[in-house]
């Protein structure tokens, strides 16, 4: 059984951004940085180098070809990373599937931080329901097993209690799409509900 | 029959409630009437939603307990045989059934169910079942989707009832689940 102590906030909410051009790079980045710590790539390798479990927003210019976003993606099937996609596009009809949010350039910098806001709490939301989980299923493994620890369990039902309380104020931040889609983030959209 | 309910201020206050019995059929649909009516006030508005049971039944067990007063609206997954429907709507008398197919994503079965919240008037979600949500989905995904319907509800000034069938998960299970919840009301024997 893990004793591990575990804080309720998330990571470190990063914030990569994925730019090549040097002034728009600069401009998101000064746009973001007064409210989350932010990366900068100017290329694939230095996404690539950047990309780890503290990134929650990863923001990709898709109007030039410096960045492989497929790749990008991929990432959070074989390293186990969580992170939300916002891609820069010429217009909307560029977008895809693949990615959360995209926005048109030129994107303003309220639209930027709103969006960035947005998926951020997705992220946290995933992040925290996750632990969650663990934390109520190591209470119920320890309450319902033959050696009861009222010490340990009383230190879970703090945890849990705490955990709640902020899992409560993120998700009340998020309408019924992103939030429903953010918790079952793991859960592949496709799955239905054939009855096994 | 008519279970007894003597609510605690903690049930009655509760945004999110765990109802564990033992049984299937009408059970869920039978004790969350029961426990929506047990302050002697009838809801406004109630939404029921039920995995793999019949939505007419539902429909039937609650006009029985409520009468014809309340809004009705039943959300029910469609099986294979019916999933033609699945973009209608049909109605009993004055509730309104919906299908949601069966290939729908379990995302898209929450959006349904938040759609339905009305926050002026009050409403009353009887999901049933946890124990057959559990069986489609398994149990990480089934207990993530708790917590965002109970987000839900509890934003939308609702008081959501939702039934596990104790006779099918064991003691850690129900632990498990009941973190979820403000309250668990347990009745019946097996």
């Amino acid at each position: 059984m893990s004793h591990a102590t575990c804080d309720v906030s998330v990571a470190s909410d990063v914030v990569l951004v994925c730019i090549g051009d040097d002034d728009l790079r600069r401009d998101v980045t000064a746009a973001l940085r007064g409210e989350w710590p932010v990366r900068t790539a100017h290329d694939d390798h230095a996404a690539t180098e950047s990309l780890d479990e503290a990134v929650s927003v990863v923001v990709v210019d898709l109007t030039d070809d410096v960045f492989d976003i497929d790749q990008t993606l991929d990432r959070q099937e074989t390293d186990g990373i969580t992170f939300e996609t916002a891609a820069l596009v010429e217009h909307r009809g560029q977008a895809g599937k693949r990615l959360d949010s995209y926005l048109s350039k030129p994107v303003s910098n309220d639209e930027l931080r709103a969006t960035v806001e947005r998926l951020n709490r997705r992220v946290r939301y995933d992040r925290l329901l996750g632990r969650y989980y663990a934390v109520a299923s190591e209470y119920a493994e320890t309450a319902s097993g033959e050696g009861h620890d009222p010490p340990e369990l009383a230190r879970l039902q703090e945890r849990l209690f705490t955990l709640r309380k902020r899992l409560d104020e993120i998700v009340d931040g998020l309408d019924d799409v992103d939030a429903f889609d953010a918790a079952l983030g793991e859960y592949d959209d496709t799955d239905d509900f054939s009855l096994r | 029959m008519t279970d007894d309910f003597d609510l605690g201020p903690a049930v009655a206050d509760a945004s999110n409630v765990l109802v564990a019995a033992p049984g299937i059929g009408d059970t869920a649909d039978r004790l969350c009437g029961d426990l929506a009516t047990a302050d002697g006030d009838v809801p406004e508005h109630v939404v029921s939603v039920t995995i793999a049971g019949s939505p007419e039944e539902s429909v039937e067990a609650w006009r029985d307990r409520l009468g014809p007063g309340p809004s009705l609206s039943c959300l029910t997954i469609n099986g294979v045989s019916r999933s033609a429907a699945s973009a209608t709507a049909s109605s009993v008398g004055p509730a309104t059934i919906e299908y949601l197919d069966s290939s729908e994503s379990v995302q898209k079965l929450g959006r349904r169910i938040a759609a339905k919240l009305d926050a002026e008037r009050e409403t009353v979600v009887c999901f049933d079942s946890i124990t057959e949500l559990q069986e489609c989905l398994g149990q990480e995904p089934t207990f993530e989707f708790l917590h965002a319907l109970g987000s839900r509800v509890r934003a939308g000034d609702a008081t959501g009832y939702y039934y596990i069938d104790r006779t099918v998960h064991d003691e850690e299970t129900m632990t498990l689940y009941s973190t979820l919840f403000d309250a668990v009301v347990e009745t019946g024997s097996e």
